[in-house]
């Protein structure tokens, strides 16, 4: 299950006490989504045992999020299965690679990700859409068959 | 082979039989009253579950170039995969499913007659091998003829006499059922750098409209009487607002036409972001217009290929979502084009669109000219239509998914209409209806009838949960096709060859066929002997 903003927002204190140099507790929240800032800022957080269970929360939901890339994207490794079927779909690789149109592998290296040792592997970040005009492009994602890359 | 399907809960449409509960007879492939005798009857106790005839998909793209073209783009689309299993071969694929596992899914689904929308003529040959070679259902497929060149030229001289004679050599060339006129006149402007036509503006390099196109090929029709009215795609599909387009369309046939996938043509607003349903409009004039029929081509939320006939949209949808892109242009025929696509439940607009198709199902009154389709592969593939019989006959699980997508309630009237179908209505627009339109004399449940019938386990107490219904359509407990199972206990168990019909033409004289053989000396890239059809296997139907 993709991590959201409301479900960090909700585990912070809400204090909006500007401890940690950041306005509010939202504004923070979406900092930690993005790996911008680590948790360990929020002061209210780590001091006494009130807010406890929820730090042991929030702790546990960011170490997913320590993996998330600069476009949202995060891969598990454990689910995935090296078919292979985001290569090839992934629309980048069909404007570079005329082969993958019928349906072929890529024949080069300049595709946004691999598949190598039967595991999915980032090659080229910069290349994906989400960097540019289509930030919300979801192509991978939507054709794998164990779920096991999400965009956060 | 005797058959006997002992106090099954029947709902058939043709004879008026509503859930009573009876047993039915089959014998050397049709229904009897009474068997000649009781020796070695294969007895089924189906006390209480739902009996309907066969399936009708009037509307569905199972085979030919864009389909295959679309297999070969999408192996990412191939996680569906069947294994070989006795007589029942291996097969693959979740939109564009191959050619044996489209057979069997239909068969589990409890259809025996699929009709192929898109047959471009010079792959017509292609399309009937593909066709063939789908198990267990019946097919037929139509002629596309909206774009086509000669088409185009003798309406545009006025040579009635000629396009029927045209129409008429084409049909017996190809071995097609019907017209299908795909955006007419779109694919000939989008030559001249012309990319949406509405009805009644000039084609260029003509001097008709496309609104001259319907009239002129819904006239052949007629002249002919073909068994299927002309099946028409129309103009600005796939556009925000062009639901006058289509109000304007509806207008243009003399006697009957049907049109397909209403919803893609029953957008209103200007632009993508101001995009609504216009679904209520658009069913106000069919209801009163009682020259139409139409299928719905309702989205289903999945991804998908689209393909269509239609290559100016195509290019619109690949300008939009940059996705792999396929385009032919089908030399003076017409074109096609393939591009993958998800209809995500998170984008506002592809929730709107299925509210649309929703919209439209509940809003018609006559459902005599309303047909279940997704336009497979385009809004959804087929596996999906018990999920669309959910949807139509529980207003709870209609509200659960609007709430799940968010539908946005102020684009769309789907969350006021609480009306639900009755399993006897699901059973009108999945057989007789389709049927009925298509020309195939449906006789139902009752003595001399073909043998078609699927049994379905649900119980008449739980036509009120949806998670059960759409369960209990998804797979049918017993098919019966021709006589024979098809599907045993929810396992399909044979893979019979079923045949693909067409209307049988008596050509006058061999004039045209002379004149066509100079003409593709001249013109074409193939020779005349290479583009006749003739199998084993096409059955050819008389004029209705």
């Amino acid at each position: 299950m993709a991590l959201n903003l409301m479900q960090i927002y909700k585990l912070l204190p809400g204090e909006n006490c500007g401890k940690c140099d950041v306005d509010s507790c939202m504004s923070f929240a979406m900092k930690l989504l993005k790996g911008e800032e680590s948790l360990e800022k929020c002061v209210c957080l780590y001091e006494g045992d009130r807010y406890a269970a929820s730090r042991t929360e929030l702790e546990a939901l960011l170490s997913e999020t320590g993996k998330v890339e600069k476009t949202g994207l995060l891969i598990d490794e454990d689910r995935c299965n090296g078919c292979g079927n985001c290569v090839i779909a992934c629309p980048v690789t069909s404007m570079m690679d005329a082969g993958s149109l019928s349906g072929r592998g890529p024949t080069t290296d300049d595709v946004v990700f691999r598949v190598i040792n039967g595991k999915l592997q980032i090659t080229n970040l910069e290349k994906c859409r989400r960097t540019g005009e289509q930030k919300t492009c979801r192509v991978c994602a939507d054709v794998c068959p164990t779920d096991s890359i999400e965009f956060i | 082979m005797k058959i006997l399907l002992k106090d099954a809960c029947v709902y058939d449409t043709v004879n008026r039989i509503n859930g009573d509960c009876m047993d039915v007879l089959i014998e050397e492939g049709v229904f009897v009253d009474k068997f000649s005798n009781t020796k070695n009857v294969d007895e089924i106790d189906c006390r209480g579950k739902v009996l309907m005839a066969g399936g009708v998909d009037i509307h569905s793209h199972i085979a030919g170039g864009p389909v295959n073209v679309g297999r070969l783009m999408r192996p990412e689309d191939k996680s569906v995969v069947w294994g070989r299993e006795g007589v029942v071969r291996s097969g693959s694929g979740f939109s564009v499913p191959s050619t044996f596992l489209t057979g069997y899914e239909y068969a589990l689904l409890g259809y025996s007659f699929v009709n192929q929308p898109v047959t471009p003529p010079l792959t017509a040959k292609h399309t009937h091998e593909e066709l063939l070679d789908i198990p267990l259902v019946d097919k037929s497929c139509l002629l596309l003829l909206g774009n086509n060149f000669n088409v185009a030229s003798y309406i545009n001289n006025g040579e009635k006499d000629k396009l029927m004679d045209y129409v008429s050599w084409m049909l017996h060339a190809t071995k097609t059922y019907g017209i299908k006129a795909v955006n007419p006149g779109g694919f000939l402007s989008w030559l001249w750098k012309v990319d949406k036509i509405a009805p009644h503006e000039k084609i260029p390099k003509f001097d008709i409209e496309p609104a001259d196109i319907i009239k002129g090929l819904e006239e052949v029709s007629n002249r002919l009487s073909l068994p299927h009215p002309i099946h028409v795609h129309l103009n600005y599909l796939g556009h925000p607002g062009n639901y006058e387009v289509t109000l304007d369309s509806l207008k243009i046939p003399k006697k009957r036409m049907h049109v397909a996938h209403l919803q893609f043509n029953s957008y209103g607003g200007d632009d993508w972001s101001s995009f609504s349903s216009a679904a209520d409009k658009v069913s106000r004039k069919i209801n009163q217009n009682g020259k139409i029929s139409f299928d719905l081509g309702q989205v289903t939320l999945d991804n998908t290929t689209t393909m269509t006939a239609d290559s100016p949209f195509e290019q619109h949808l690949h300008k939009l979502t940059k996705m792999k892109w396929s385009s032919r242009d089908v030399e003076l025929e017409c074109g096609a084009g393939v591009v993958p696509y998800t209809y995500s439940k998170k984008s506002p607009v592809n929730v709107i669109q299925w509210a649309i198709g929703l919209e439209l199902a509940l809003l018609c009154k006559n459902l005599g000219r309303l047909c279940l389709t997704t336009d497979h592969p385009n809004a959804g593939p087929f596996i999906r239509y018990p999920r669309i019989i959910a949807w139509l006959m529980s207003d709870k699980y209609r509200q659960e998914t609007a709430k799940d997508v968010r539908l946005p309630g102020k684009k769309t009237l789907l969350l006021s209409i609480d009306r639900e179908f009755s399993i006897y209505e699901v059973a009108r627009i999945t057989r007789e209806s389709p049927a009925r339109i298509l020309g195939l004399n449906p006789v139902g449940i009752r003595e001399g009838g073909r043998a078609d019938a699927a049994v379905y386990d649900l119980e008449m107490d739980e036509v009120d949960k949806s998670e059960k219904i759409e369960e209990a359509f998804s797979r049918v407990e017993y098919m019966i096709i021709g006589g024979d199972f098809a599907v045993k206990e929810k396992r399909v168990v044979s893979s019979k060859k079923g045949v693909t019909f067409y209307s049988r033409r008596e050509l006058g004289d061999e004039s045209m066929e002379k004149e066509m053989r100079d003409f593709f000396r001249e013109r074409y890239s193939v020779g005349i002997s290479n583009y006749l059809v003739d199998y084993p296997g096409i059955v050819g139907v008389d004029a209705a």
